[in-house]
């Protein structure tokens, strides 16, 4: 892997982490890797499904309060 | 059936001129390309750019292996009086323009699969359509691949010793395939790493 093209494609198809694609490509933070991802037309990866829907049942009572205060007014 | 051709736009031969680097594109095994207006640009010397002697003695001591092309814009430009030449200000990107009018040239004439190399600093040059047979790489992602394949020891501190010659990179590791190269195909093929 030696290219930043080859950099990129290892971190899409997750032979690379996050953090070890933006070591080897000399980047400080996630958004100039999502930049580097968007000057080559290249949408971000998607989180995994368990992620996905771990993080919406974190969000779950938030989203049932809201729900009920628009009820409530 | 690969990389045909490397085609430094003036960014890239300053950043590497700056600080005696030349060398690193003579690695590519396929010959160097450099329109006439980026030459020109080069050899006349912009504001900040190492001085004219340096490539002039990169050019003569790698023989044919470096071609310098004639374009419709650098064939006009030697044409204008040098008294009247401060109209190149009013010029935009007449080095990128070249090479534009350069990859017009190559389109049709390229075996199937054979491409060019555009190396470029100027961040419009991303946006501009070269056609279907040059890829484009930025000096920085260029620098990153080299620190990769061990041929420099780190990019960063290349940036730094460019930086430090009064010349900046834009750290942008920006990248395009060529449409008609063959899937991945990568200017490394054509690279000597040794």
């Amino acid at each position: 892997m030696y290219t930043t093209t080859q950099i990129i494609q290892g971190f899409l198809t997750g032979s690379l982490t996050r953090e070890e694609a933006m070591h080897k490509l000399h980047m400080s933070s996630y958004s100039q890797l999502l930049n580097a991802l968007a000057d080559r037309g290249v949408e971000p990866p998607k989180p995994p499904p368990e992620q996905v829907r771990a993080e919406l049942e974190a969000a779950r009572p938030i989203l049932r309060m809201m729900e009920a205060n628009r009820h409530g007014s | 059936m690969a990389l045909e051709l490397a085609i430094p736009d003036s960014g890239p031969l300053m950043s590497l001129g700056r600080v005696a680097r030349l060398d690193l594109l003579d690695r590519f095994n396929c010959p160097i390309v450099i329109t006439d207006m980026v030459a020109d640009e080069v050899l006349r010397g912009l504001p900040g750019a190492p001085d004219a002697a340096v490539f002039r003695d990169w050019f003569r001591g790698r023989g044919n292996r470096i071609q310098t092309v004639e374009t419709s814009i650098g064939i006009l430009w030697s044409a204008i009086p040098p008294e009247r030449r401060d109209i190149l200000k009013r010029i935009r990107d007449a080095g990128e323009t070249s090479i534009w009018q350069f990859s017009n040239t190559i389109r049709e004439t390229m075996g199937p699969g054979d491409y060019g190399l555009l190396l470029f600093e100027e961040s419009r040059v991303k946006t501009m359509d070269f056609g279907p047979r040059l890829a484009k790489i930025t000096t920085w992602s260029f620098l990153i691949g080299l620190e990769e394949m061990g041929v420099i020891p780190s990019a960063e501190d290349f940036h730094r010793d460019i930086a430090e010659a009064n010349w900046i990179i834009p750290k942008d590791p920006f990248e395009h395939p060529a449409e008609r190269a063959e899937s991945g195909a990568s200017w490394t093929d054509m690279y000597d790493m040794t």
